[in-house]
């Protein structure tokens, strides 16, 4: 524990691609130091979009216009503890200042994909397995280099796999689109599943799931019936149907 | 020669039990089964017991079909209920979904954009409603504008 208070903490949301994302990002950011003023807050956009607004974040890492510098931006967190959230979210709760207990002896903590929430997801089962963890949110230890280069390792895989320069091969060498369909393709959830379940060289990282992870990530989607929305909801995520225009 | 049978499923179909729905279910000599669902009525046009009346309640009995109404009133409310449940629901995540975009949106005007009044500004995000929202966005504008007031935190 008194490991875990040494280290440096910090929140990373990342806005790139189109201004909204950075609008979204912005407005994540002031959510987070609404509910925790002293919050470190690392943003990560594109210098096109830079408007001032910028200045709310602690740190400002500048990326590229790739298709996934979420990735990107993971890999390079200036903290020793992150937590990283999408854009399209809101912070609504004080027990955000809480995550970082969250981590206990993990390197690594998602919010699960249990079968109750599939409904909303366009993608979870396929010939080859199945999604388990979701990338919305995810609390990682930045300071151990082993989860570092699985950032790096999702980001380059993503970017080959999105290319399809990279994907997983049959017994004949090909690429395996019987287990792994094609159209999984577009998911940087494929890739993370491919690098928890399938390398032998990250078997070790101790990957969890939040203990109540719905409080962390609560997908405006959900049926409340099914999942009703609690009162102590951390992290409330718009993504599906808010406006993501450019 | 065919064989009438009343599935045990019939309700009433008005408060005065003239009217029921039934299920009856015709087996021709060939075995062939024809499933029919009747609004049987109790008396025909010209005030007589309607024999399907009378077949029906020789085979299903009053009482059941008492029961069969009461169990289906319950179920039906029900239903209703887990229906309105279901539509607060989903138009309590399309108000959420909605006050989200509004914010993103309201958030771009210049002057509430650049305010420096981090109470004002957080009180809008934290809005429950575009109302209460657009009430913090007019004062964030009063202020820009320099119309005084104080607030209370």
């Amino acid at each position: 524990m008194s490991n875990l208070q040494s280290k440096t903490k910090g929140y990373l949301v990342v806005g790139s691609t189109k201004f909204q994302f950075y609008k979204f990002a912005i407005n994540l950011v002031e959510s987070i130091k609404d509910y925790h003023p002293e919050a470190k807050v690392c943003l990560v956009t594109e210098e096109r979009f830079l408007d001032g607004r910028e200045k709310i974040a602690d740190d400002l890492l500048l990326c590229g216009s790739g298709v996934r510098e979420k990735l990107w931006g993971m890999a390079n967190s200036p903290y020793d503890l992150t937590f990283y959230i999408d854009a399209d979210a809101e912070v609504i709760h004080e027990d955000i200042a809480k995550v970082w207990d969250e981590l206990g002896d993990n390197d690594m903590v998602f919010t699960g994909l249990p079968e109750d929430r599939w409904y909303i997801f366009k993608d979870t089962k396929f010939p080859g397995g199945t999604f388990t963890l979701c990338g919305a949110v995810c609390l990682y230890d930045s300071s151990n280099q082993l989860v570092m280069e699985f950032m790096q390792d999702w980001h380059d895989y993503y970017v080959k796999q999105a290319e399809r320069t990279w994907w997983p091969l049959n017994e004949n060498g090909h690429f395996d689109f019987d287990l792994y369909p094609d159209r999984l393709g577009c998911w940087d959830q494929f890739t993370l599943w491919w690098l928890t379940e399938k390398v032998d060289k990250y078997k070790e990282l101790k990957i969890g799931i939040f203990e109540d992870d719905l409080k962390w990530n609560y997908w405006a989607l959900l049926d409340r019936i099914k999942h009703p929305m609690a009162d102590d909801v951390v992290i409330h995520h718009l993504s599906c149907q808010a406006d993501k225009g450019p | 020669m065919s064989n009438r049978k009343w599935l045990d499923n019939a309700f009433w179909h008005n408060e005065e039990k003239e009217v029921a729905e039934a299920i009856l279910v015709i087996t021709d000599s060939e075995g062939r089964e024809i499933t029919q669902i009747l609004t049987v009525r109790k008396f025909d046009t010209e005030g007589a017991i309607n024999p399907d009346w009378k077949e029906l309640l020789d085979q299903v009995s009053e009482e059941t079909i008492e029961e069969n109404t009461e169990e289906r009133r319950k179920r039906k409310a029900q239903e209703r209920e887990v229906e309105e449940q279901e539509r607060k629901a989903n138009q309590k995540a399309r108000d959420l979904e909605e006050l989200f975009d509004a914010k993103i949106k309201i958030l771009e005007i210049d002057e509430i954009k650049s305010t420096e009044n981090k109470t004002l500004k957080s009180k809008l995000r934290r809005a429950k409603s575009i109302l209460e929202m657009n009430a913090y966005a007019q004062l964030i504008m009063m202020e820009a504008l320099g119309v005084e007031f104080t607030i209370k935190d």
